[in-house]
């Protein structure tokens, strides 16, 4: 078996008086599509901040790449930043900056790439993610939902992380671009040999992309594995969730 | 092969070595390695890439931009021992090769940049003209339809942008008066005619100061809140969302906000007047020991009413500027947020602009009518 390049271990959080996770383990290997499930406020968003650097648990330890995230100094934690991409469920691309600029930005700012160099890499990003040459002359507000998706996961590969976060890449696309989408991250992952950990409630995207995944609720992961390790389980949620 | 400094790429024996991790953080290194190579013209070139130890795509894509120099020169490349995961990821690479050169975007000239920013300005003005066209339309509109005006809304723009500004107006304006006088003061003395601080005081604050400093605060006050405001409802499609609802932005938003400074203008610039007098009383009383009585004496013979309308007249000019500008560039803003910042800025600086332009516009009228 290869090294996990994610190992959660007894995390919990709570905000406050309200517990989200209590007590939760698991681990994400290397070369997986991974899920987080679960109906909607069970804490999976909150998961993967933490996994991020955006949020810290209450107790236990979260390790990626082999680091154990918050127990880095700053300059570690810049490092081991540069080693993932995250796309947000609202892309968050700049709105000031064409999606080249957005693309290219990481690039300018973290590396001594020739500006030749940079523009040929950013070329080869959004030709990678569907995406034409004049639509990354765009800016965000010119594009439509998808684009900004596609965009967004091009900025994400920009540094060629080998990990990658997508916060509910497919939520709000109509069915069509969604299975491209799913299409696109098959590909990447089969291209790259990328980890992708995603969040989703789209039962199309887990039948089609997920290897692995778990399912959390009641604040517990309630099942995990394949997803026929996940239909065997017995749980009320889980027939819910599943039949949608 | 040079140990030391040539971690990436060597040159030796009509070889071109490739050696150790080509991954994104170094390849600024690599380039600038490459480009201190001295290559001579063979006709080939081995390029062998054995002692790659890792690259991964944004390595391949300057693997390949490299590959493509060289052939430029005429130079063919050969590539021996390639990795399987460089190969695979070439593959990668090559689709884009034709993608990424049309990319490449030309330098503006100087004629271009200067006949760029001709248009824009060109562009600004027919941009305001339509923008005054629609707000006299909602005008004409209103007074044709006075149910259809939105009164109230005007009230709350007077509460919000005129009379909370009054106390930061009228406390400029006092201490301008009295730094006026003062100044004066010293000079005055000296020959004597101390009294006539009075006439100097009372018509530069009514005709002059009193209208501009009110304009000029304002101007940076409300006038970027209302850029500001309608900006963000552009941003979030509330602007949209009323105009399917057929609320007309300009007869619910734009209006009611112009004439409300129209109206709360002259006010403020009256109230400006009497704290700018007031401070130079003050200043008189201090440094040159003239009473309130005395000082009282003096501007009733010889204040002229004309001068206190000549101030007046200039508020509701003022108004329509400021509110016109700044409601206008709320509506210019696109969908971006740095948009917001850009035509907040110009809005204010623009509007003082304009004001005082048109000052100097009032000051030859009332030189020729003789006021
Ligand atoms: N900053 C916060 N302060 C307080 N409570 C929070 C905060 N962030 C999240 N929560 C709570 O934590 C719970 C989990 O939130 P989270 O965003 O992780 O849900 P989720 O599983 O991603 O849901 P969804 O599928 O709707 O995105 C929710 O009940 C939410 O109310
Ligand atoms: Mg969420």
């Amino acid at each position: 078996m290869k090294a996990p390049v994610v190992r959660v271990r007894n995390v919990s959080t709570r905000f406050g008086e309200y517990l989200v996770h209590d007590d939760i383990s698991f681990d994400i290997y290397e070369g997986e599509i991974f899920g987080l499930l679960g109906p909607s406020g069970y804490g999976k968003s909150t998961m993967m901040r933490e996994m991020i650097l955006l949020q810290e648990p209450d107790s236990g330890s979260i390790e990626v790449l082999g680091k154990e995230v918050w127990k880095l100094g700053e300059k570690e934690a810049v490092e081991l930043r540069k080693q993932w991409g995250v796309v947000f469920q609202e892309s968050a691309l700049f709105s000031s900056l064409s999606v080249e600029e957005n693309i290219a930005l990481l690039l300018r700012e973290y590396t001594n790439m020739s500006p030749s160099l940079i523009r040929r890499v950013v070329a080869t990003k959004l030709e990678m993610v569907g995406l034409s040459q004049s639509d990354g002359r765009k800016y965000p507000s010119e594009l439509s939902g998808g684009m900004k998706k596609k965009a967004a996961l091009a900025r994400a590969l920009a540094m060629d992380p080998k990990l990658l976060f997508l916060d509910e890449p497919t939520s709000s696309l109509d069915p069509v671009s969604a299975a491209e989408f799913d299409s696109l991250i098959l590909s990447l992952r089969e291209l790259l040999g990328l980890t992708i950990v995603i969040v989703t409630h789209d039962l199309a995207s887990i039948r089609k992309t997920l290897d692995t995944m778990v399912l959390f609720a009641d604040k517990k992961v309630i099942a995990r594995g394949t997803l026929q390790d996940v239909l065997k389980t017995r749980h009320p949620i889980i027939e819910s969730f599943f039949l949608q | 092969m040079r140990q030391t400094e040539n971690i990436y790429i060597g040159f030796k024996e009509k070889t071109l070595f490739c050696l150790g991790a080509w991954l994104t953080p170094n390849l600024g290194l690599v380039e600038k390695e490459f480009a201190k190579l001295v290559l001579p013209s063979y006709e080939d070139l081995a390029m062998d890439l054995s002692a790659l130890d890792a690259c991964d795509v944004n390595g391949a894509i300057l693997l390949h931009a490299l590959i493509e120099r060289l052939r430029k020169k005429k130079i063919t490349v050969i590539l021996y021992n390639l990795p399987s995961e460089a190969e695979h990821l070439l593959n990668i690479t090559r689709l884009s090769e034709e993608a990424s050169l049309s990319a490449i975007r030309a330098k503006e000239s100087l004629f271009a940049t200067i006949g760029a920013g001709a248009y824009r300005v060109y562009l600004g003005l027919t941009e305001y003209l339509s923008f005054s066209g629609q707000l006299a339309f909602s005008l004409f509109y209103a007074l044709r339809y006075p149910s259809s005006f939105r009164i109230k809304e005007m009230l709350r723009s007077i509460q919000e942008h005129s009379i909370k500004a009054l106390p930061i107006v009228l406390l400029t304006s006092m201490l301008i008066g009295l730094v006026i006088a003062y100044q004066s003061a010293l000079q005055i003395q000296k020959y004597g005619a101390d009294i006539f601080v009075v006439d100097m005081l009372v018509i530069s604050v009514t005709r002059e100061l009193a209208p501009l400093i009110a304009a000029i605060v304002i101007a940076g006050r409300s006038g970027s809140a209302y850029t500001a405001q309608l900006g963000v409802m552009k941003i979030t499609e509330e602007i949209d969302a009323m105009r399917t609802m057929g609320f007309d932005p300009f007869r619910f938003i734009v209006l009611p906000n112009v004439l409300a400074l129209m109206i709360g203008l002259p006010m403020i610039i009256f109230l400006a007047d009497i704290m700018g007098i007031a401070g130079g009383m003050l200043a008189a009383r201090v440094e040159l020991g003239i009473t309130v009585l005395e000082f009282v004496g003096r501007m009733e013979e010889i204040f002229n009413i004309n001068h206190l309308f000549v101030g007046l007249i200039k508020g509701p000019f003022f108004a329509l500027i400021i509110a016109s500008i700044g409601s206008m560039r709320g509506m210019a803003v696109e969908n971006s947020t740095d948009s917001i910042g850009i035509n907040t800025k110009a809005s204010v600086v623009s509007a003082i602009f304009m004001v005082i332009i048109c000052d100097a516009i009032f000051s030859i009228i009332f030189l020729e009518l003789g006021i």
